[in-house]
């Protein structure tokens, strides 16, 4: 069961990071213990990717706060305009599609 | 048929042995290129195209030689993880600038301000801004012999490796991959060591002379025609230092007026020796025969600019292995386009003597050919032969002419007698002449490590630069971060690697290089290739894409395209 996790999580690792995909041979396979390993390996991926590993924590520290910051910014606008404007876009459609007569439907058919 | 089916020749995907010939017979070797086609083991490769073989039957066995593509996912990462560091770069700039935080490097005085900034370039920039902060990967102090295994002084930085502090430990029994030490020669006991201890006895370690002068003892002599012996060829000169051997003899050979054909790779010696030389000089790219033999007919053709007078001479001047790329020459073919164009060929054997052939005799050696083909045979002691120092082997004429002309050999002072003596006694184990066969099982094991390290790191799915038979072992990381990181935990690990960024590489392929030596056993490779398989998958290293299945299947899979 913990073993089926931890695979799992590294291929989704593997999707979103690439890396060897192919499946004839994970070379990736690293057993984690918990999920607690997992995530702390996940950070260290991070880590390395963004290249900020090698720098000052204070400047981790930074740099995570903007990252972050800037994804809560976009997930928050996103949670509040984006059901406004699919509103305003369904109403739009179904103002164009939607409001023909039924005859003209027809008549096309 | 054009280039890029020669190109896919080479990927291995198809053989086209009807209409291989048109093309590639422009320089008048024999075409077939299907004799040079190797059985299978990997059905998609993703190569550089400058890596075209033509001319195959120049070969007398398999050239391969692969340098997979870089991921484009990995190159975008690299460039983006560059980019951040580079911002950081600047922060931390700016704060020292505003002497917010203390500034640890060199820079201006208060009263040259306002002067050509001294300390703005991008070199600077990176040294302070990126190497520094993962410093604690070099100059590593070792406290004993740099074998297959060596003790390192450990040591801590308090202050993100601005300073170093001795901890006073040691780090026992590190297994060393990253000496150039082939043959294993690198001893503190056998015969060699105790050869230098009887040199010391007799002449001391200084000479304090040049050898123009007073510095010319029987024991330079001796091994200098050791050395042609060696190479095969008539006479040889040595140096006490191999980088300036290289700088100091290419500008004695050519001036003015001649023109330098260098490959893009070439060490630094030979660039500084090259300009210093005041001729005219043109880069080919790395191992390409096409770039090559294009830049020479335009040299023939077109002569001097303005002037359009023939060049005086024109030199080629090629490595034997690359250190950073672990490729091999292509001898064969560069010999055929000297002897057409009649121009010179300088080989820098630094990495290949000792370490290539079956007689360890270097790349000449390794393919078969004739010492007499290549005009200046350049080596250094520093590798193989466990020594220090540089030769140059060649006509005597060539070699009398250098003697009174080359800086290096008329201004520095001559070699240590023991480290000459280093150099007989290890040439002589190599060549057979102590009457054992230590020196050939040294070559054996040498090539067999090579082997074996390669395939295995191959399999494991990292992406491996170079020959096939090159005991020098570039595996990319890529990443900047992973540059340190990778460092740090193999030697967590108790094994000592080099790893090799920007301005040795390109800025995204950064590397760490292996060099696998005859000294090292099965254990300790596969102690190492552990390491670097646990280390690979926690760093992500294993990039390759390449699909590995078995040999059979894919000849039968080449048979059924031919087929088509
Ligand atoms: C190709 C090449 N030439 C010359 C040299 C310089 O030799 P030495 O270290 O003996 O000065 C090196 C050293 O790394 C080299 O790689």
């Amino acid at each position: 069961m913990r073993r089926a996790l931890s695979l799992d999580c590294v291929n989704i690792y593997a999707l979103v990071f690439g890396g060897s995909t192919c499946d004839c041979e994970p070379a990736y396979r690293m057993n984690f213990k918990n999920l607690k390993d997992y995530l702390a390996w996940l950070y260290y991926q991070y880590l390395l990717i963004t290249g900020i590993y090698v720098l000052e924590p204070w400047e981790k520290s930074i740099f995570n706060f903007i990252l972050f910051s800037a994804i809560a910014m976009v997930i928050y606008t996103s949670y509040v305009f984006v059901p406004i404007h699919v509103r305003l876009a369904l109403e739009f459609f179904f103002g164009i599609f939607g409001g023909q007569p039924e005859s003209t439907m027809a008549l096309m058919n | 048929m054009t280039e890029s089916s020669a190109n896919k020749l080479l990927n291995g995907d198809v053989c086209h042995r009807s209409s291989s010939g048109k093309k590639s017979g422009k320089n008048g070797f024999v075409k077939n290129h299907c004799l040079f086609q190797q059985p299978q083991k990997y059905r998609r490769l993703r190569e550089k195209n400058q890596n075209v073989t033509r001319n195959s039957s120049l070969y007398k066995k398999p050239f391969l030689e692969s340098f997979e593509e870089t991921p484009l996912l990995v190159a975008v990462l690299t460039y983006m993880g560059y980019g951040i560091l580079t911002i950081f770069g600047y922060l931390r700039d700016f704060l020292r600038h505003w002497n917010i935080e203390k500034c640890h490097v060199a820079r201006e005085r208060e009263e040259q301000k306002d002067f050509v900034p001294l300390y703005q370039d991008f070199e600077n920039f990176y040294t302070r801004n990126l190497y520094m902060r993962i410093r604690d990967n070099w100059n590593r102090p070792i406290c004993s012999v740099p074998g297959a295994k060596m003790d390192l002084v450990e040591r801590v930085s308090h202050d993100y490796n601005w300073t170093f502090q001795h901890t006073g430990k040691v780090v026992k029994d590190v297994i060393n991959m990253g000496s150039y030490n082939y043959l294993g020669f690198a001893e503190n006991t056998g015969t060699c060591a105790d050869a230098a201890v009887e040199a010391t006895h007799k002449y001391g370690v200084g000479v304090g002379s040049t050898r123009y002068e007073i510095g010319n003892l029987d024991i330079h002599e001796e091994m200098e025609q050791l050395v042609a012996r060696f190479l095969g060829v008539e006479s040889s000169m040595a140096f006490g230092m191999g980088f300036a051997t290289n700088s100091m003899n290419i500008p004695a050979l050519t001036g003015k007026g001649c023109l330098i054909l260098s490959d893009e790779l070439n060490h630094a010696s030979l660039v500084l020796g090259a300009r210093l030389s005041g001729s005219t000089i043109r880069v080919f790219k790395h191992n390409n025969m096409q770039s090559l033999e294009k830049l020479l007919r335009d040299a023939i053709v077109h002569g001097q600019p303005r002037t359009h007078r023939p060049w005086k001479k024109i030199l080629i001047v090629v490595e034997g292995i690359y250190s950073m790329e672990g490729s091999i020459v292509r001898l064969p073919e560069v010999i055929a386009l000297k002897k057409r164009y009649k121009a010179y060929l300088y080989l820098d054997e630094a990495h290949s003597i000792g370490a290539l052939g079956p007689n360890g005799r270097g790349v000449v050696d390794y393919f078969g050919l004739d010492p007499k083909d290549v005009d200046i045979m350049m080596g250094t002691f520093t590798k193989s032969f466990g020594a220090a120092g540089g030769y140059i082997g060649g006509k005597r004429e060539l070699i009398d002419y250098l003697r009174n002309h080359s800086h290096s050999a008329l201004y520095a002072t001559s070699m240590s007698p023991p480290v000459a003596q280093q150099i007989i006694t290890s040439m002589k184990t190599i060549m057979g002449e102590d009457g054992t066969t230590l020196g050939a099982d040294r070559l054996r094991q040498l090539s067999e490590n090579t082997t074996y390290f390669r395939r295995k790191l191959r399999d494991m799915g990292f992406i491996i630069y170079g020959n096939d038979d090159s005991p020098v072992v570039p595996m990319m990381l890529y990443m900047p971060a992973k540059i340190g990181a990778f460092g740090r935990e193999m030697l967590k690990r108790n094994i000592g690697t080099v790893v090799v960024g920007f301005p040795a590489t390109p800025i995204i392929e950064s590397r760490a290089r292996f060099c696998v030596s005859a000294a090292h056993t099965r254990e300790m490779l596969d102690t190492a290739l552990e390491a670097i398989s646990e280390v690979g998958d926690l760093l992500q290293l294993k990039y390759s894409r390449r699909e590995q299945p078995l040999p059979s299947l894919a000849w039968m899979s080449e048979e059924s395209l031919l087929q088509d």
